[in-house]
């Protein structure tokens, strides 16, 4: 697999689950990966893939300075952006505080903003390409997480919206929506019986996504084979918006 | 890229087009076996001489009898298919709806819509036998956001994502996996034969047009078509299914 030799990219949210899928995957295939997460833990991953790691927080004002001087250290250029970094904790709207909406709409959308500003300026253009991480909640209304799911909707405009503008450069822009996926982040609520139910049972292909699977879907999309293809939000979500769905010996 | 298809089985039809060329040339290239439908004989020998090996079935995809054929073929030479890529298709007239003439709809309808079920009710019973497969077929942005130009065209390619959905939930508990690729504008002697059919300022117009609803600012190439195609074929999407991804340019976001 070469089909980033030569190619420098940075993940966000890559200590674990997929953004360390992602960085592992664009590794074997020959990238050379600045991981970059809030976990300090995001040490250890980048040095089992001999990659160099940065520990932030991405909501930080001058993460985006922070991330690009990191990257500027092993390359002239950034070709691929993928902006992983989440979180989830979010709840129904009347349990929300105003500093929990803040912060889930901080991590999960205006943080993807302002390090996709900051970096701008040294993407490869043409040929340059982002992918961000939107979700099956941003698309579905998704009941009791509401700034979590208007956050994701937020990520899927913005692809759109970037998509447009940076097409005439030669900068592609696209997203993934992640289905049920199986990481510590999904780990509670695969126990929630409620969740089962409403999410998994609904998936027609009858079991969870693995982290392996997001990261081949974002490589395709980060890669050349996707060289025609922007402004495009891909469900990787065994099949769960395609229709409403229960399993066929569910009722 | 390694050979992601060592081993698999795929039948193309439409493979004479610049379309199913271009991914029974991938398949083949990446270690796959190849059965290849058609209704011309030249444009399936053309395409068989790019492709080592594959076996070749002349028909016309609107007949039943034609694409059982053809998974008679696959089955006997191969033990059945792994892949399908629906493909065969055709543009139809370019006017408004209510001009369209009724044997243009009905031939675009059978060519595109029936085809397409055809191939399905011919082809996902070798699959469902070995309890895996993925079936690509080949729509169109034209069918996800209405065209004022290419009306039939437009409703085909719909009832094609459609299609596409049904299968796709269906056959999901069986580990079979439908998705759509739906091209924007691609060079390719389909969208000649559309500008072609107008001449000096109005060919220019349109191709101004086409040009301009693609933030890409040029037209995708039959490869890029092919290698979202296989993308989807390949067990990098092994948690995708149901999903008409566009590779356009930007046209549809």
């Amino acid at each position: 697999m070469t089909r980033f030799e030569g190619k420098f990219a940075v993940v966000t949210g890559a200590a674990g689950g997929i953004g360390a899928a992602t960085a592992a995957r664009l590794v074997a295939e020959g990238a050379r990966v600045l991981l970059v997460d809030l976990q300090d833990k995001v040490a250890e991953t980048a040095a089992a893939l001999g990659q160099p790691s940065l520990a932030l927080d991405i909501s930080d004002a001058d993460a985006g300075q922070r991330i690009l001087a990191a990257a500027l250290e092993h390359t002239q250029t950034i070709d691929v952006l993928v902006n992983n970094a989440g979180m989830g904790g979010s709840g129904p709207l009347e349990k929300s505080s105003d500093e929990l909406m803040a912060r889930i709409i901080d991590v999960n959308l205006t943080a993807t903003m302002r390090i996709t500003r900051d970096l701008l300026p040294h993407l490869t253009q043409p040929g340059g390409s982002i992918v961000n991480l939107a979700s099956i909640f941003g698309i579905l209304g998704a009941s009791g997480t509401t700034a979590y799911a208007v956050a994701k909707a937020g990520v899927g405009q913005l692809t759109r919206q970037l998509a447009g503008d940076f097409a005439p450069r030669g900068l592609r822009v696209n997203a993934i929506a992640p289905g049920v996926v199986q990481t510590d982040m999904t780990a509670d609520y695969f126990k929630d019986p409620r969740y089962r139910a409403l999410h998994m049972d609904t998936t027609p292909l009858g079991r969870p996504g693995q982290p392996e699977e997001q990261a081949a879907a974002i490589a395709f999309l980060a890669s050349d084979d996707a060289s025609f293809i922007t402004g495009v939000v891909l469900p990787v979500d065994g099949g769960y918006l395609a229709v409403r769905y229960l399993p066929p010996d569910a009722v | 890229m390694p050979d992601r298809f060592t081993g698999k089985t795929a039948v193309i039809t439409g493979a004479g087009g610049a379309l199913g060329r271009a991914v029974a040339e991938g398949i083949a290239r990446e270690g796959g076996q190849l059965v290849l439908f058609d209704l011309s004989e030249d444009a399936l020998a053309e395409t068989a001489a790019l492709c080592p090996g594959a076996v070749t079935v002349p028909g016309d995809i609107t007949q039943a009898a034609d694409v059982q054929r053809a998974a008679q073929v696959a089955q006997d030479s191969f033990g059945g298919v792994d892949l399908v890529v629906a493909a065969a298709g055709i543009i139809g007239p370019s006017c408004s709806a209510i001009d369209v003439e009724e044997e243009d709809w009905d031939r675009l309808f059978a060519i595109n819509v029936k085809g397409c079920w055809l191939t399905a009710k011919s082809f996902i019973p070798q699959m469902r036998a070995k309890r895996a497969g993925s079936m690509v077929l080949l729509s169109s942005t034209a069918g996800m956001i209405g065209s004022p130009f290419l009306p039939a065209y437009s409703a085909s390619k719909g009832a094609v994502v459609q299609l596409m959905r049904s299968l796709a939930i269906a056959h999901a508990p069986e580990a079979i996996r439908v998705n759509c690729v739906c091209p924007g504008t691609i060079e390719s002697p389909m969208h000649r034969s559309n500008v072609d059919r107008f001449e000096g300022e109005a060919r220019e117009a349109l191709m101004k047009r086409l040009l301009a609803v693609h933030p890409m600012g040029r037209f995708g190439t039959p490869n890029e078509v092919a290698e979202a195609t296989l993308y989807l074929l390949s067990d990098a999407a092994s948690f995708t299914t149901g999903v008409a991804l566009p590779v356009d340019g930007g046209r549809l976001a």
